[in-house]
């Protein structure tokens, strides 16, 4: 086998070496909790520079499109899949990752002794979030998702001291589970009524589905509502987004970004993955309930937001809102992996940035990050409420931001797909989401100031706000780099 | 030896309902979490019984592999649900509510 | 096929023998007010569809179920109860009241409903000879070996985040240093 046989997994394995590195370090070091960090973030780079490599093989027309076991025909069973959906994933996913260790630089410092299984946990889940984009079979799929939930479940519970970061695994635990199996049971029926657990290659679901005509569609309907509705879990859509705003107050904020970005980019990669490979037949059956949901979700996702009085829960609630405009990009099919991917991406970038925001204001360890704190921010600390003005316009969708052009080429998708119904729900709930975030940002700019302590921004927070404000703009202004290259990240 | 699969799925979805309705209405999180694995169980006798039923080896190695990771979730659920109700005395959910949700 | 047909068939009563007691355990499972007996249900139902499995051919994931669920995993649900001091008598606040269960009761039953139709409507209840190369544990084996090895190594992913993650859950911490 030789070196360029092994490209579609290196991302896992540079993710796994560091991992392993990062607990090596702690037994042959005094106190590496720096130096793991470093190893830490290294990997992640590391891991984003293979899959730039990914794409570039695949624009000189590599051949090994497909990771399977050695003396396995390939097309006959294979597991990992590399193309330029994969790619893009590991790209956004991996930057994204890297800035929320980022954030959660000043949490890892103090965690001590326990910040080398807080890495370990991190690059281990960031492995999984990437698998999920990458499988070419419904199991490696599920393996990825578990992969990284188990970590995300534990993550979610680290800061122990605190009763809430417990409730916060609890809720996340039985409710994450409970979407896994559901989605696992969708994946048994897929299997019962295709014969395949495999999306590729010959006898897969895709050529089952493309060379029968299924008489008796009941089961294969039920399995894609299961699917979808596990999912659904994952990415906080309504009516299965409940644990989100529980789960986001009371984990530490100083990883909440990394749990919100990376879970909704490789949970709607996965879904991407499993409808547009694996059941680009069926479209006809699954977009209208992905319609549905993402109409739910907007609805409960802007009306919920407009009444917390927690910031991290408002938060939670517009990311609701958010996974149900991304759902519309899938409505169009293969007409909208484009919009989907910029949508998700910078939406990724601006939720990875308000997050940064919330660990300054509120502490990294802390859990719920009340209005009142918030009060008056302007005049606390100026820079840092300007920065969290430009996230908010993006999340609510104003022009020359990122959110704006997100918004207008998801809105488009789902019009020439013929769902006009959706799109002037979503202009509703957008505007009636201006609300919710003109809210916040007149708590920060017209009361006055909450308290006279200073609000001190680490140096590793400050590189991220400023990526994720400067990207949020420039890209606002000018989208198409970025547009291009997401038209042209489509699955095989 | 004949086998029926169709009926073998039947069952399944049964327990599977079970273990959903189990989740919905107990507040147990122990009772909760038992009920994810008959769900689980369920998945496993689907993927089972439909490979038999097609005549493919692929339903028991997904079965296999769902065993694998369900145990691994047990450990980290049962570890989890253990340092939270420790000092507790209860495994009832729902007198976790300082979060207000 | 009719249901005397149905019932002439010695399979057919072997199933039954197996899932009305499974089925029974699973109803216990969920609805017992004690956490206790609700785990020794659970062991009844995990013993019959590891039967069910042995039926089914699967013989090696039936002892697998045996091994690993009815072996550990109920071991690891009583050393949680103890170690939680759930208590072991019968407790009135282990459920909602009735008011709540009816909509979840009644959602449960549509799912069965709905899933148990499709299942019998697209499966269809036609009998099959056990086919022979489903059965023996040497193809699975093989199997696991060639064509699914890739997911086989990929579950030690899961199994190092679990450890880590059992680690650092069961760890006491250490006083909070400040960089």
């Amino acid at each position: 086998m030789n070196n360029a046989a092994l490209l579609p997994i290196a991302p896992e394995v540079i993710l796994l070496a560091g991992a392993l590195i990062v607990i090596l370090l702690l037994v042959l070091l005094d106190r590496p909790y720096r130096e793991g960090g470093i190893v830490a973030m290294a990997a992640l780079a590391a891991a984003a520079v293979a899959s730039v490599l990914q794409w570039q093989a695949l624009g000189d027309g590599a051949d090994n499109l497909y990771f399977s076991a050695q003396g396995v025909p390939v097309p006959r069973l294979p597991m990992v899949v590399m193309d330029h959906y994969s790619a893009f994933a590991g790209v956004v996913i991996f930057v994204v990752s890297m800035l929320g260790l980022a954030v959660a630089w000043r949490l890892v410092l103090t965690l001590g002794a326990r910040s080398a299984e807080f890495l370990t946990l991190v690059l281990l889940a960031v492995a999984g979030l990437h698998m999920m984009t990458a499988s070419a079979n419904m199991i490696m799929l599920f393996i990825g998702l578990e992969t990284a939930s188990i970590a995300l479940y534990v993550l979610a519970g680290f800061t122990r001291e605190r009763a809430n970061a417990d409730e916060a695994a609890v809720k996340y635990f039985l409710l994450g589970s409970l979407a896994s199996v559901v989605f696992v049971y969708g994946a048994a029926l897929l299997f019962a009524a295709t014969g395949s657990t495999a999306f590729y290659g010959a006898g897969s679901m895709r050529e089952f589905l493309a060379e029968n005509i299924v008489a008796e569609p009941a089961i294969l309907l039920l399995a894609m509502g299961l699917v979808i509705v596990g999912m659904s879990f994952k990415v906080t859509a309504a009516p299965f987004h409940q644990w989100a705003p529980d789960v986001y107050q009371g984990a530490p904020s100083g990883i909440v970004g990394l749990m919100a970005a990376g879970v909704k980019i490789a949970g709607f990669a996965a879904l991407g993955r499993i409808l547009f490979s694996a059941l680009p037949s069926q479209i006809d059956d699954w977009a209208p309930a992905l319609a549905i949901i993402a109409g739910a979700s907007m609805i409960i996702g802007t009306v919920l937001a407009a009444v917390q009085d927690d910031v991290k829960r408002i938060l939670a609630y517009s990311g609701v809102a958010h996974a149900g405009y991304i759902l519309m990009a899938f409505v169009a099919g293969n007409e909208g992996i484009g919009s989907m991917w910029f949508y998700v991406t910078t939406y990724a970038l601006t939720v990875i940035g308000v997050f940064a925001v919330v660990a300054v204001v509120s502490g990294s360890r802390s859990g719920s990050s009340p209005l009142a704190e918030w009060s008056g921010l302007s005049s606390r600390a100026p820079v840092l409420a300007w920065v969290m003005l430009i996230m908010l316009l993006a999340l609510a969708g104003i022009p020359f931001t990122t959110g704006f052009v997100a918004k207008v080429t998801v809105f488009t998708a789902a019009t020439d797909a013929g769902y006009l119904w959706l799109m002037i729900l979503a202009l509703v709930t957008t505007i009636v989401g201006l609300y919710v975030y003109f809210r916040l940002a007149a708590v920060m700019f017209l009361e006055g100031p909450a308290g006279v302590e200073e609000v001190v921004v680490p140096p590793t927070t400050a590189l991220v706000l400023a990526v994720a404000a400067v990207t949020t703009v420039l890209l606002g202004l000018l989208p198409w780099p970025l547009l291009d290259l997401a038209r042209e990240a489509l699955p095989l | 030896m004949i086998v029926t699969p169709g009926w073998y799925m039947a069952l399944a979805a049964v327990l599977f309902s079970i273990g959903g309705a189990g989740v919905l209405v107990r507040r147990n999180a122990l009772v909760m979490f038992m009920s994810i694995e008959l769900m689980l169980n369920s998945v496993n006798l689907t993927f089972v019984a439909a490979g038999t039923g097609l005549g493919l080896i692929e339903g028991q190695v997904a079965a296999l592999f769902v065993i694998v990771v369900a145990a691994a979730e047990v450990t980290i659920g049962l570890a989890i649900l253990v340092a939270v109700f420790r000092g507790r005395a209860t495994a009832n959910v729902d007198e976790l509510s300082s979060l207000g949700g | 096929m009719t249901i005397g047909d149905w019932l002439t068939e010695s399979a057919n009563w072997a199933f039954l023998f197996l899932a009305i007691p499974t089925f029974v355990a699973s109803v216990m499972v969920v609805s017992s007010r004690n956490v206790v007996r609700a785990v020794l249900y659970l062991v009844i139902a995990l013993g019959g569809s590891a039967a069910l499995f042995l039926m089914l051919g699967a013989e090696f994931v039936g002892w697998t179920v045996v091994l690993v669920y009815i072996g550990a995993v109920i071991i690891l649900f009583l050393i949680g109860i103890m170690i939680t001091r759930a208590p072991l008598t019968k407790s009135v606040d282990l459920s909602h009241p009735i008011s709540a269960k009816a909509p979840a009761a009644l959602l449960s039953v549509l799912l069965f409903g709905v899933v148990a139709w499709a299942v019998v409507e697209s499966f269809g209840l036609e009998t099959i000879p056990l086919p022979e190369e489903a059965t023996r544990t040497g193809e699975i084996g093989l199997s696991i070996f060639t064509s699914w090895v890739i997911p086989f190594e990929v579950v030690s992913f899961v199994l190092l985040a679990a450890l880590i993650g059992g680690i650092v859950l069961a760890r006491k911490d250490e006083p909070a240093e400040v960089p």
